[in-house]
């Protein structure tokens, strides 16, 4: 049961019961708002009956030439409401935005290579593991972690050239 | 242009990096090779400016604008100085006052950074006059809209006068209507501005038939929010018919989204509601079919759960509303159908709860009994995947229970045995094996469990056995935290609940797991900021608070910055709730609550005399205001949803039942300012202003005495303050040399005698009660009374700063003897005060802070056996529960006594500088 709308900068003062789980991040405030006033049609949030935020997702859009794409920024889901496909239907309205008012080629997204959960759930989405890239989550203690560049062809990319895996790790500079 | 970027990059490095000696030796040597270069001496001024020659910065700005630089990079540099010196109005002047001279080619940018610098700085009115001539002279749609919206932004500011608010929003909402019809609106983000003023102005037709245009229906279909717009638009306009068929439309195509349901049953109930009959013969009536159309969507695409719950918020509307309608839905067999089909979810409860409310006791009543069977039916086979459906029930078992009647303690303590032992059976932990792990979906049944013990706490508030409820509820959440470290909730209810019993040390420790940063600091800092302060830990406090107030500093950077970028990006739609945003930051509750405590804290950890009496000096009034029409114009922004309970009522919930002391109410922040405002004039002998002051703090006292949201540690100090507002005022008059003096010693003996006898007084009350406490007594509570402690150590600190301005007055000269003797009786009898209060936190400290068990204390006759199963109770043993939790207990009473002996102490050694 669940509405989806825009994300509003009121927001901000109510989304606690998502953001205090310990795997979302709280950022500061120019880091919503920029992505508010850059990309409004890229931040949607699901709100339950009841008028309880019940996650959201942010994205935006980058790239030149071929590399025009939709990039998911954050997608979060309260632990009370997971397991409902709302990640699935917030994904879609990503989707939709790049490539109906973007015309974008492709989605994409990082993950960290140990989220398996999230993986499962990217590739039945229809994604693909694009490329590693080395120590993208750094760490103060050094235990920098992988992440996983997963990516999902839009129609403008007909023959899905931007899903063609590298064959190489590559390193936080090089992207 | 190269050749300059080369030359100035080394002094730009130096600014960005703070090196601002260096930078200021490179504008130097710049300005030697080339006197009359102005962007330099712009350079040159910010970096004077950062090494605090801020005359000189000044200066050098000045003689760069003597020139009349229109170059808009010079004139960047200069705002940005101006900025950084707090003078905004001279940040936009730099830019206005070069317009008139300015070629054409370069007019444009600085119009633009005129607008964009009145934005940054909040001059809503320079920002109209910069958008009016950039819309007038480069004639592009942007500006336009610019504006339009700096013509909003003043309408809605609460300092344009308000005879120019109406005035202003009429000729903007004339321009959209204009720009509208003109094509200058080429972006929906445009058309969403002028919905919205249409909306808030009540005139639904008029945005309909905007949104009719062939211009942007075709928008409708591809903006899912300006559909949303539209159908709320329709309701709004009481159009039910057409929103019904729009939102059917998007039903039928499959769109599961759960508002269209929403519209969908608000334009049935106003199409039913608009018949205002009673419905015999459903064939005439075009909603009959309408009505069905749910019941048939069952049965076309299965129980989906969107058209379950719309089914069970039918039902639930034609109940409350009373609506006549066939056939007649009927809200339990929905709701029953609802949870019967999507109970294992775990927001199952969430989603129907709303429902149950209107319903008649004996509706719910039934429903109880029905919940009764389904809940035996469960535990008579408990599994795993039944622990969601299990919550829901007993969530719903609880929301059905009447208020406040008697055997809801009995029933409570039923339903957290029954939740234990559901958990302890579906996991091995009941075939004795004490290590197994919880499920994790059982997470919520502990959680439930523990809020139902601290509602058992608070109903048996009078009661000694009320500690046990509290220590079993924390058993069971470090019980949970052990399996699952990071479920916020069990850290948020064990935040509070540990404050309640003075161990202020763990709750600390969670508080910080729970990694709050940013807004959060603004929502949810409530949760911890305050109760150091009455639980001695003082310096503890006043880091959290220090902390939290870093991001009020940053809303006004970074808030005026994303605004600027909204303008620049035509995402007008964002702009009004940017500006409502920075409102609710700038004019936030919490940010004064966190400010009063700090300063608090702040005051009661100083250990140096002259120290502690020059922060009252020199503290900054207009941080404290108290007046209540600024006060009230503030906004609460605390996040009160984070720890739901199915028993809380609008007015009472168990997140107001855990607070700490401070009730951070707008009565309470007007006492506390207030009290702030009195201590100031008593130190600077300022016989008028505290004359004012004691006047406004009687009148707040008086109503604070009406209303329960003033915590008692701010209305005992209230009480004392008032007291010594009234001696400083009587003493400072009399004793003056230019009051009423007279050569008659014994005259003034009595009139000190009468002025300072409601004060002593008070503090002979202290006194009496820390001697009687010379020893504990036996009926002490298990729980050590660090509110009081913490409250004596800071009215001993008011005392001292009491005593410090006496000493510092000067009375005259004819009296000084007199008025010293006397002023050295008082100043003995609170450092007689102090010295008992001392040895009173020593005893306390001695018995309370070096038990082996205080939990056995704590717990009483209420045992945990009657909870936890043998298996279950050893489990939380091995978890290391009890030696964990004494080790917290003993650990932080300790903590905090140690706090408040060094405080007293230090407090004992300042009277004595002061005798001296």
């Amino acid at each position: 049961m669940t509405s989806i709308r825009r994300f509003s900068a009121l927001d901000l003062f109510r989304f606690n019961n998502v953001n205090l789980d310990p795997l979302t991040e709280t950022y500061n405030i120019s880091f919503y708002l920029q992505y508010l006033a850059r990309w409004p049609d890229m931040f949607h949030v699901a709100v339950a009956p009841n008028n309880r935020l019940m996650g959201y997702m942010m994205g935006k859009v980058e790239g030149q030439g071929m590399n025009w794409h939709g990039h998911v920024t954050a997608l979060t889901v309260a632990p009370e409401y997971r397991r409902l496909g709302l990640a699935r239907r917030l994904m879609y309205f990503l989707e939709e935005t790049s490539e109906k008012v973007y015309n974008g080629y492709f989605v994409d997204l990082f993950v960290r290579k140990s989220n398996d959960l999230a993986i499962n759930m990217y590739k039945k989405l229809g994604y693909v593991v694009y490329r590693r890239v080395i120590g993208y989550y750094a760490t103060h203690n050094g235990n920098d972690e992988d992440a996983y560049d997963m990516r999902k062809s839009l129609a403008r990319d007909r023959d899905r050239i931007s899903m063609i895996p590298l064959k190489r790790p590559v390193y936080p500079e090089d992207l | 242009m190269y050749s300059e970027e080369w030359k100035l990059r080394p002094i730009y490095d130096a600014l960005s990096t703070c090196s601002y000696k260096r930078a200021l030796s490179l504008c130097n040597a710049q300005l030697k090779k080339d006197p009359k270069y102005t962007l330099v001496k712009t350079l040159k001024a910010q970096a004077l400016a950062r090494l605090e020659h801020f005359s000189e910065a000044e200066q050098l700005a000045q003689e760069v604008r003597a020139t009349q630089p229109t170059d808009v990079i010079v004139l960047n540099n200069l705002a940005f100085l101006y900025r950084n010196l707090d003078q905004s109005e001279q940040a936009v002047a730099v830019y206005e006052e070069v317009i008139p001279h300015a070629p054409k080619i370069r007019l444009e940018p600085i119009c633009i950074q005129w607008f964009i610098n009145s934005v940054r700085t909040g001059q809503l009115a320079t920002q109209h006059k910069a958008a009016l001539k950039l819309n007038q002279v480069f004639k592009k749609k942007k500006y336009v809209m610019w504006t339009i919206l700096s013509l909003l932004t003043q309408a809605r500011d609460p300092t344009t006068p308000s005879n120019q608010r109406q005035l202003k929003l009429t000729l903007a909402e004339r321009m959209l209507q204009k720009a509208e019809g003109n094509r200058d609106m080429d972006t929906v983000e445009g058309l969403r501005v002028y919905l919205r003023l249409l909306d808030q102005h009540g005139k639904y037709t008029d945005a309909l038939a905007v949104l009719d245009q062939p211009t942007w229906s075709p928008f409708l279909d591809k903006d899912p929010d300006l559909f949303d717009t539209y159908v709320s638009l329709l309701l709004r306009a009481k159009r039910y018919e057409t929103a019904l068929t729009v939102v059917r439309t998007k039903i039928e195509a499959q769109c599961d989204d759960w508002q269209h349901y929403v519209a969908y049953i608000e334009a049935l109930g106003g199409l039913v509601q608009g018949q205002g009959a009673v419905c015999d013969n459903p064939g005439d009536k075009d909603w009959a079919e309408a009505i069905t159309f749910l019941d048939n969507l069952v049965e076309a695409r299965g129980e989906g759960r969107t058209v379950l719950l719309a089914r069970l918020a039918w039902a639930h509307l034609c109940h409350v509303q009373k609506l006549v309608v066939h056939p007649c839905p009927d809200v339990i067999p929905r709701l029953t159908a609802y949870i019967d089909a999507y109970g294992g979810r775990f927001c199952a409860f969430e989603d129907v709860q709303s429902y149950l409310l209107g319903l008649s006791t004996e509706l719910l009543g039934t429903y109880r009994t029905q919940l009764e069977a389904d809940l035996a039916q469960l535990e008579s086979a408990p599994a795993s995947d039944a622990l969601p459906r299990y919550l829901n029930l007993m969530k719903l078992y609880l929301c059905t229970l009447p208020p406040g009647a008697s055997q809801v303690s009995a029933t409570l303590q039923d339903v957290v045995r029954r939740l234990v032992q559901y958990v302890e059976k579906v996991t091995s932990m009941a075939k004795g094996d004490e290590h197994a792990k919880l499920p994790k979906d059982s997470n919520g049944l502990v959680l439930l469990a523990a809020q139902c013990l601290t509602d058992l706490f608070n109903l048996h508030s009078s009661s000694p056995q009320r500690w046990g409820y509290l220590t079993t509820a924390l058993a069971l959440l470090e019980w949970g935290l052990h399996h699952a470290s990071d479920y916020f909730p069990f850290k948020l209810l064990a935040i509070r609940l540990y404050g309640l019993i003075g161990v202020y040390e763990r709750s600390h420790a969670l508080y910080d797991s729970l990694d709050v940063k940013n807004v959060q600091h603004d929502t949810i800092s409530y949760w911890l900021v305050g109760q150091g302060r009455t639980l001695g830990c003082f310096d503890q406090d006043l880091r959290h608070a220090c902390s939290a107030l870093r991001f009020y500093d940053s809303n006004e950077v970074e808030t005026p910055d994303m605004l600027v970028l909204a303008y620049k990006n035509g995402t007008y739609s964002q702009i009004g709730d940017f500006l409502e945003f920075q409102r609710r930051v700038t004019y936030s509750l919490q940010h004064h609550i966190i400010l009063t405590s700090a300063f608090r804290n702040e005051f009661i950890t100083e250990t140096n005399l002259d120290q502690l009496y020059k922060t009252v000096v020199e503290v900054a009034l207009e941080n404290f205001p108290y007046d209540s029409e600024v006060v009230d114009s503030w906004v609460d922004n605390r996040d009160f949803t984070v720890m739901p309970y199915p028993r809380d009522r609008e007015s009472d919930t168990l997140e107001q039942r855990t607070r700490p002391t401070t009730a951070g109410s707008y009565t309470e922040c007007r006492l506390a300012g207030l009290l702030i405002h009195t201590l100031h004039q008593i130190t600077v002998h300022n016989v008028d202003g505290l004359d004012e002051a004691k006047m406004q703090l009687a009148q707040v006292v008086k109503e604070a005495a009406a209303t329960p949201e003033v915590a008692a540690d701010t209305r005992a100090l209230a009480s004392m303050i008032e007291t010594m507002a009234n001696v400083a005022s009587l003493t400072f008059r009399e004793f003056s040399p230019n009051g009423v003096a007279t050569s008659d010693t014994t005259l003034h003996q009595d009139t000190w005698v009468s002025l300072v006898a409601p004060l002593e007084s008070q503090i002979q009350t202290l006194q009496k009660y820390w001697d009687a406490r010379g020893n504990v007594p036996q009926s002490e509570s298990p729980v050590p009374p660090l509110h009081q402690a913490s409250l004596a150590a800071e009215m001993t600190n008011f005392l001292l700063l009491f005593l410090k301005a006496l000493t510092t007055f000067r009375c005259t000269p004819t009296l000084t003897t007199t008025y010293h003797n006397s002023l050295t009786a008082l100043t003995a009898q609170i450092r007689d005060t102090a010295n008992s209060l001392l040895q009173w936190c020593q005893t306390y400290a001695a018995h309370y802070a070096t038990q082996d068990n205080p939990l056995h204390a704590l717990a009483g006759q209420v045992q945990q056996d009657t909870i936890f199963t043998s298996p279950g109770k050893l489990a939380l043993t091995k978890a290391g529960w009890d030696v964990k939790a004494n080790q917290y207990v003993v650990s932080s009473w300790k903590l905090s006594f140690d706090n408040l002996v060094a405080t007293v102490e230090s407090r004992i050694t300042m009277l004595n500088e002061l005798n001296k």
